[in-house]
């Protein structure tokens, strides 16, 4: 910690040798070998070259005592030597002094406490190690009009303030701004496990890397979730390919006949009894699935075809039909029922064959459950419309992106020509023309854009009747309108409320038209092309905001905010003021 | 450490995906989620369906994806089992949010036969993120008997504040108080499966100052809690009970509109409130009187009749959406400051707070006991049995070893005043959980009862500036983190764990000596608002310390109170 301490103070000697050097060269020298000095800055250099020992073993050693020697030299020669050199500088190894003491460069009382013998103390505060390694060619010496270098602080570096080089980038700082430590190798580069501690700016502190990270840690299990689901799938599939053989020799036996009609039950149950194992009747006594006791009339014990294994009838296997089956196992698409409520009526579209193949649950998992899913993939269709509005409304919203920042700039441009037109009061005809030409393409623009904007609001309000009709079902627990769910009804709340946020945010932007009433009219007669297309286009805007109000008012009077309500109702006549004005100057002109 | 910016980077990953979507939570996840984001958050990542892994009648969608945000729990693993086997979406991505038992990995790889799982990640959050640096686990019944943990209770909390530590990618110094069987077993727990957890810690990024966790017990101050705070957040949560960011103002008798009832007090979304809520009860009214006046301006201006100019009423429309916006959050904060003043009159908390902070920080018994007697038995004052209970809690804790205790007294005053007996065992509950034996005797011990002390950080000092007398009080957290910030904790009072893998990454030396840069501060048995508070100021002025704090539940005097009655 003494070690610490002193040699914290050496290289601001060093630092501040340029100054010190006339005053202090009459009699330094070196306390270890009494080399004579020609001021401080070479003595720290003769210090770090000469007398630096890296060998940690040899530290051990000297350690303590080289710190005690050079404590005391310090105190005798340097300390009181430089009180008598200058006063600015005396204060300031003072102020250092405290600086360095201040608690963030004391390794803390372990070190002090702990035998000065144990290697590792000995190698973090063995002078060599602490001072020499970190090179200080890159401060920047102070020229005696500096300012802290933190572009917030700026404060003018001096006795009181400080004049402190970061260790690490070197610039000059305040002592406010340098209160910190940080790690740092030879080559002045962030190493936490390998750097030493040194003094540090606020800067270096806060940019170092992670400090600012605050991205949560998260760990991608997806590959060894997909390892153990490969293993599991692969023994799975070997099974479910002897099963579909199987379920393939039982179709070629009774399709593959002249008259597969006259085939019965019992004639399949014997072939399949020649190609597969099918189990002794009183192997068990229970069901192996359900563990259900069987019995002699009620739980009949059943062999599953495909297995052949012994299964009860309740549940854990179930004679389908066996035209069905097949038409299952091929994929054809046309059914769409389960196997699960399969019963078979008169009104199916399929005749079901009288011939019949018994199917345990587990064979119907290995067998079909990847076809039934495939089959059901299109369900509801009213989630399909839900869902092909949400696609419709991003489409339109993306063109809106497209456009509005164009449309915004051309409207910064117009400003620049209303303004310089103001001002030069007299335009070329040939400027005018051009204004005209690019007035009309912004309206154009603007129709485009709004005619997407109308669209949007088209479907919002579509889907508002929609959710307030449920929502009344809702409310009187009476059952939803045809085709819609709980979950659709939701999406469509959602899809609404995205709707309504940004119309509110992007319409906005559309009504910023400047004013451009002061435009000099080019004829006199009645009203210019220009003018009407200006006063359709405010009437247009103040139309837009009409609703707007109109449908701002509606909303307060649902919530009941008759505060709101009141200043919208004095806004909505003062545009119905204006509305009617403009229409009156239009005359026949308006739409 | 930024919580918020923590949560927020969960949630962008769950999200991120492009498509329509379905999310699925449970119960656990979805008030974890609702902390840190909104709806319309979430619509904007095109999250247009939420629901609940449990609720069975969702419709079968097999045109959307499905991401997932689930605890890491038998039951949610069951669920999740059922789903795959009959699954209801187009595909599934699937985040947990603690580590995942690979038994429970195998179970879901089983069933999934469809191939349907598109994605398995683990994210570490198994916490509720309140305040940028206060969390909760929000666990209440976490004991088996006094110092002791209820093993259910101490499995989630493990779990939880592992999640934390893993969430900011810190491998930390474990410190405990030494007198705390709780924080012990804990402490050592922990530090033993972060010793095993070196696949995760090794991805870590590596400090140069190795962070550290502080494990408290609330049993070495229990004065905090029983104070009355005088700060916003503090006061809600005190008079009010904040709960998942929510105020319920449900059965007050002040006559509100339906949507001023429940009251999303949340500081990221709340402008208002994020700068207001560590204001004391008088700044906060400075404060509400500007906000309501800056209202004012905007209002009058659009009343009067300027709006004639089309300009002007462009102008209104576009800031029409942020002035509602304004109304609300202003009605709504109006109706809390209400309801707060409403119910310090009502209990005469501006007397009972008085006497508190006069018991907590003088010594001086006589004064104490006078004004106490005169406030318990009190006809112009009636105060809340509770209350009553509480000072005489303070009471007990306080003068627990003083010559003249009179707290036989003081309890046979409360079963005259009609107090039920049930409650008044709070009292020697309170004191066997508490008393002075119970807490940790280091250096400075009395200090739970002391003023300001000079070795304050600079933080600290600060947040005591102002001589208000209702808040003289001073947290004995701060004084364990003024030493602690300087690695001045005995290590014989906070004893050290470091665990395997750190010892393995870096030689012993580096680990103590420096000052600290990264804290992490929990409780167990509870923080409170106050403390985060304290946190928050320190937060502020130190830059190159940062603190978050929590506990397993965030507590108010009541809460803490039926903690205590409710220890066997």
């Amino acid at each position: 910690m003494i070690g610490r301490r002193v040699l914290g103070q050496v290289p601001n000697e060093g630092e501040l040798s340029p100054t010190a050097s006339p005053n202090g060269a009459e009699s330094l020298s070196c306390p270890i070998c009494n080399e004579n000095m020609i001021n401080l800055g070479q003595l720290n250099q003769h210090l770090d070259d000469t007398h630096t020992n890296n060998d940690p073993s040899e530290s051990v050693n000297i350690g303590p005592y080289l710190e005690k020697d050079l404590k005391n030299w310090f105190r005798t020669k340097v300390v009181d030597r430089a009180n008598s050199l200058h006063p600015l500088i005396s204060s300031k190894l003072n102020t250092m002094d405290v600086v360095d003491n201040m608690g963030y460069f004391t390794i803390s009382d372990s070190a002090t406490s702990s035998a000065p013998n144990s290697t590792t103390n000995s190698r973090i505060s063995s002078p060599g190690l602490e001072t020499s390694e970190i090179s200080r060619s890159h401060w920047k010496k102070p020229k005696g009009n500096d300012f802290c270098h933190l572009k917030e602080c700026k404060r003018r570096l001096n006795i009181k303030n400080g004049i402190v080089n970061c260790r690490k980038c070197g610039f000059l700082f305040c002592n406010e701004h340098t209160y910190y430590r940080i790690k740092v190798n030879q080559t002045l580069q962030y190493d936490p496990l390998g750097g030493q501690f040194v003094r540090c700016c606020i800067t270096c502190f806060t940019n170092k890397p992670f400090f600012n990270n605050f991205e949560g840690f998260a760990l991608d299990d997806t590959k060894t979730f997909q390892e153990l689901r490969e293993k599991r799938l692969e023994s799975d599939r070997l099974k479910t390919i002897v099963l579909e053989k199987r379920l393939r020799k039982i179709f070629a036996f009774v399709y593959d006949r002249d008259n597969p009609s006259k085939v019965n039950n019992s004639e399949v149950t014997n072939y399949v009894k020649q190609i597969i194992h099918w189990q002794t009747d009183n192997e068990l006594n229970n069901c192996p699935l359900c563990f259900k006791q069987f019995g002699r009339f009620l739980m009949r014990k059943h062999h599953c075809r495909l297995c052949g294994e012994i299964r009860c009838d309740d549940g854990c296997s179930l004679d389908i039909p066996m035209n069905y089956l097949k038409q299952l196992f091929d994929q054809s698409p046309e059914t769409n029922e389960q196997y699960d409520q399969n019963h078979p009526t008169e009104d199916d579209t399929i005749v079901f064959d009288k011939v019949s193949l018994r199917i345990c649950k587990l064979c119907k998992n290995r067998v079909f459950h990847r076809r039934l899913f495939t089959q059901n993939r299109s369900s509801s269709t009213g989630i399909d419309d839900l869902l092909s509005t949400i696609r419709l409304v991003n489409i339109y919203k993306e063109k809106i992106h497209q456009l509005l920042p164009g449309f915004e700039e051309d409207l910064q441009r117009l400003q620049t020509i209303d303004s310089a037109s103001n001002s030069n009061q007299i335009l070329p005809t040939k400027e005018l023309e051009d204004d005209e030409q690019f007035l009309k393409m912004l309206v154009e623009k603007r129709y485009k854009i709004m005619s997407v904007f109308n669209k949007i609001d088209k479907i919002a309000k579509g889907l508002k009747l929609t959710i307030d009709q449920n929502d009344t079902l809702l409310s009187l627990k009476k059952p939803l309108a045809e085709g819609m769910t709980i979950d659709q009804l939701k999406i469509a709340r959602s899809i609404y409320m995205q709707l309504a946020s940004f119309l509110q945010e992007n319409m906005l932007k559309l009504q910023k038209v400047p004013n451009l009433t002061n435009k000099p009219s080019t004829e006199n007669e009645g009203l210019s092309k220009l003018e009407i297309r200006e006063y359709r286009d405010k009437l247009m805007v103040l139309q837009e905001q009409h609703y707007l109000i109109n449908s701002m008012i509606d909303d307060s009077k649902k919530k009941r905010k008759f505060d709101d309500l009141k200043i919208l109702d004095e806004n909505l006549a003062d545009i119905e003021t204006e509305i009617q004005t403009i229409s009156r100057k239009l005359g026949d002109d308006s739409f | 450490m930024d919580l918020v910016k923590v949560g927020q980077s969960y949630v962008d990953k769950i999200v991120t995906d492009t498509g329509i979507k379905v999310l699925l939570l449970d119960d656990i996840t979805s008030s974890i989620i609702s902390l840190v984001s909104t709806q319309s958050e979430l619509l904007n990542h095109q999250v247009y369906l939420i629901d609940k892994l449990e609720n069975e009648n969702r419709d079968t969608i097999k045109q959307l994806d499905c991401v997932c945000f689930l605890s890491v729990s038998e039951k949610t693993i069951n669920l999740l089992v059922e789903e795959l086997g009959a699954p209801k979406y187009k595909s599934y991505k699937l985040y947990f949010n603690n580590v995942v038992p690979n038994s429970f990995l195998e179970r879901l790889a089983e069933r999934d036969d469809l191939e349907m799982v598109d994605k398995v990640m683990e994210l570490f959050l198994d916490y509720d993120i309140l305040n940028k640096n206060l969390f909760s686990f929000k666990q209440l019944n976490i004991f088996n008997s006094i110092d002791a943990w209820n093993q259910q209770q101490f499995l989630l909390t493990l779990a939880s504040l592992k999640s934390l530590c893993f969430s900011l990618q810190t491998n930390p110094i474990i410190r405990y108080e030494s007198n705390s069987r709780m924080c012990s077993k804990l402490a050592s727990d922990l530090s033993y499966e972060f010793g095993q957890s070196s696949k995760i810690m090794e991805k870590f990024p590596v400090n140069d100052i190795p962070p550290v966790l502080l494990i408290l017990d609330r049993k070495n101050d229990p004065i905090t809690p029983l104070l009355n705070p005088w700060t916003y957040q503090s006061m809600v949560h005190e008079l009010l009970g904040i709960f998942n960011n929510t105020v319920d103002l449900t059965g007050t008798p002040s006559d509100l509109p339906p949507d001023l009832i429940k009251l999303v007090l949340n500081p990221s979304q709340d402008p208002f409130y994020a700068q207001s809520l560590y204001l004391n009860f008088g700044d906060l009214s400075d404060s509400i009187k500007t906000y309501v006046n800056e209202y004012k301006e905007k209002t009058v201006k659009h009343n009067s009749n300027e709006l004639t100019d089309l300009n002007d009423m462009k102008h209104f429309l576009e800031s029409f959406p942020e002035f509602k916006k304004l109304s609300n959050n202003i009605s709504k904060h109006m109706g809390l400051i209400t309801e707060l003043d409403r119910k310090i009159n009502e209990n005469h908390l501006w007397q009972v707070s008085e006497l508190e902070q006069s018991i907590a920080v003088n010594d001086n018994h006589n004064a104490d006991l006078q004004e106490l007697e005169k406030l318990l038995t009190s006809q112009e004052f009636k105060i809340a049995n509770n209350l009553k209970v509480k000072l005489v809690c303070l009471y007990a804790i306080r003068y627990e070893l003083h010559p003249n205790n009179q707290l036989p007294k003081m309890l046979s005053i409360l079963l005259q005043q009609g107090v039920p007996e049930f409650e008044i065992n709070t009292v020697n509950r309170m004191l066997k959980y508490s008393g002075s034996t119970k807490r940790l005797n280091d250096d400075s011990e009395s200090s739970i009862f002391n003023q300001a002390t000079n070795n304050l950080l600079q933080g600290f000092k600060q947040s005591h500036e102002n001589d208000n007398i209702y808040m003289q009080h001073i947290p004995r957290l701060e004084r364990v983190i003024s030493k602690l910030v300087k690695n001045k904790l005995p290590t014989a009072h906070y004893p050290t764990l470091i665990n395997d893998f750190l010892k393995k990454q870096r030689p012993v030396s580096d680990l103590n000596g420096a000052r600290l840069q990264d804290i992490i501060i929990f409780f167990v048995g509870g923080v409170t608002y106050e403390e985060a508070r304290i946190i928050n100021n320190f937060n502020l002025v130190n830059k190159s310390t940062r603190i978050v704090i929590g506990g397993t539940t965030v507590h108010n005097t009541n809460s803490f109170m039926t903690q205590v009655l409710e220890l066997e």
